[in-house]
């Protein structure tokens, strides 16, 4: 290391201000002029923050949100090289915290994952198609994809309303290949049993209905059937099933 | 000859894919902002990068940091250098990241010795990672922590102790100039103009008497292109970049500046390499 001990903490110094704000001393710097350094610094993870939340951001009060990002900004060490990556440290930061407890809004940590994953999805890297084995009707499903069960359906109501709705909520976010945009889909506990075994091996709807059929317990096949079809044709119509149905 | 490209952003990349009455000559962007992206975004730039040559200009490689360089990152930009055939990959003379946090933004490293050895082996340390030479820019910088020297010595030294090549921004000359009060020109003479493999021109914006902020968001003032042709006339012909990061709801306007940059360099390096 060639750099002197002095050196170094000069430049712990000036980046410790631009991420407090708090006022100090450096060697040569002008009070005046570096309070431009915590302005940009401080705007440009703000604006990256509001870009990629603005449901929280609309939800929340004013003090809050900026509470948030200050804490954060502040205490918790970025990690990415990337700017569109550090919303998703900061969810894992507000969560980890417990702001919710602290603000009383039970349904923050869920709308800050709703809010991450959709841009997660967006972005995320093309996956392979699953190779598929030449037999039948496979049901193959777009691979790029999250499954969400949550606490609150913030995906459905306002932040508020949804605080009121507590129980077991489960979304089918996925990327439509042709288009590229984000799909959330509201589903039961069925179907996220169904998605996660097609997305373990691609099977085809009769494979799938005896599984499905012992462990929910239902014997009436043909309903079962019945119920299938139209959830996989209402996921062919969303652009999640790419292949036909049987 | 007087190659002029446009810095390439997702507000304005329908100009790019689109507009057939502006076709720059290449493409700038920021790797970080598009590396290990897929979807939407990646189809866009794969359809750029078929239709523009590539440059890239880093934003978080902190070669100005007292701490270790971040090697998993490099092995990535290794790899999409690579993938999108970039032909120069630029860095600022600064640092982003301190005490393994990073900031996001340019801050100035203090103009002394033991600065100049530090950043020297570390870019030597990149370029044989990344197994290219890479371009150092001199930023603009509104404080001057713990500085020693000035910048002009700062710079030249870096450039010449690692061998590698020099990203001139000719506006941020002309701000650093104006905010520090010295003089544009001597500094430019200053410069190691041999070793400049790039240029880049932009606006910025006066927030007081004294000072100005590099902004990248306004035209670019007759001064700038006054200093920026008189450079040109000193060195050999090289890329120029107009870089504009927002502000772009009147694009025609920003299609006639790059035309007007694009005429600079065409007189300026004509002239001088005619024979
Ligand atoms: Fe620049």
């Amino acid at each position: 290391m060639y750099l002197n001990k002095s050196t170094i903490d000069i430049q712990t110094q000036l980046a410790s201000y631009c991420r407090t704000g708090q006022e100090q001393e450096i060697e040569k710097v002008s009070q005046e002029r570096v309070k431009h350094y915590r302005r940009l610094v401080f705007s440009n993870v703000k604006n990256t923050l509001e870009t990629a939340y603005p449901i929280t951001l609309e939800w929340l009060s004013d003090d809050e949100w900026l509470k948030l990002v200050n804490d954060f900004f502040e205490m918790h060490d970025a990690q990415s090289p990337k700017i569109w990556e550090l919303p998703k440290e900061f969810m894992e930061f507000v969560t980890q915290n417990k702001y919710a407890a602290t603000f009383n809004k039970p349904a923050l940590n869920n709308l800050l994952l709703v809010e991450w994953v959709e841009i997660e999805v967006h972005t995320m890297m093309d996956k392979e198609w699953p190779a598929v084995e030449a037999r039948g009707e496979v049901l193959l499903l777009t691979p790029e994809y999250q499954l969400l069960h949550l606490d609150y359906p913030v995906h459905i109501f306002n932040g508020d309303d949804a605080q009121d709705k507590k129980g077991d909520w489960f979304i089918y976010i996925f990327r439509n290949r042709e288009t590229d945009g984000v799909q959330f889909l509201n589903i039961s506990a069925l179907h996220v049993f169904v998605l996660e075994k097609l997305y373990e091996t691609p099977l085809t709807l009769d494979d799938l209905l005896p599984i499905i059929s012992a462990v929910f317990g239902l014997n009436d096949m043909k309903t079962l059937q019945n119920h299938l079809k139209t959830f996989f044709s209402d996921l062919r119509k969303k652009g999640a099933l790419l292949s036909k149905i049987a | 000859m007087g190659k002029v490209g446009l810095g390439f952003r997702r507000d304005i990349a329908d100009e790019f894919l689109e507009n057939e009455s502006f076709t720059p000559d290449f493409i700038e962007f920021a790797p970080e902002n598009w590396m290990g992206m897929g979807g939407y975004w990646k189809k866009v730039l794969d359809k750029a990068a078929e239709r523009y040559p590539i440059t890239c200009h880093g934003l978080s490689l902190s070669i100005g940091s007292p701490e270790a360089l971040d090697y998993h990152f490099l092995k990535d930009l290794k790899q999409f250098l690579k993938e999108y055939q970039v032909s120069i990959y630029s860095e600022h003379l600064s640092y982003t990241k301190s005490k393994n946090a990073h900031l996001y933004d340019l801050l100035p490293v203090p103009f002394r010795d033991d600065a100049i050895k530090h950043i020297v082996s570390r870019i030597k340390e990149v370029q044989e990672i990344l197994e290219r030479k890479i371009a150092i820019e001199n930023v603009s910088y509104y404080v001057t922590p713990g500085a020693e020297m000035d910048e002009a010595t700062f710079v030249k030294a870096i450039v010449e102790e690692a061998d590698c090549e020099l990203l001139l921004d000719v506006n941020n000359v002309y701000v650093n100039a104006f905010n520090h009060g010295y003089d544009a020109i001597d500094f430019i003479n200053k410069m190691p103009l041999d070793k400049v493999s790039y240029i880049h021109m932009a606006g910025h914006e006066k927030v007081s008497d004294d000072l100005i902020i590099d902004t990248h968001g306004q035209p670019i003032i007759d001064p700038v292109y006054e200093l920026f042709d008189s450079t040109l006339r000193k060195m050999n012909p090289v890329p120029v970049l107009l870089e504009r990061d927002f502000n772009f709801e009147n694009f025609d306007a920003i299609v006639e500046e790059f035309g007007q940059l694009k005429s600079i360099t065409h007189k300026a390096w004509e002239v001088n390499h005619v024979s």
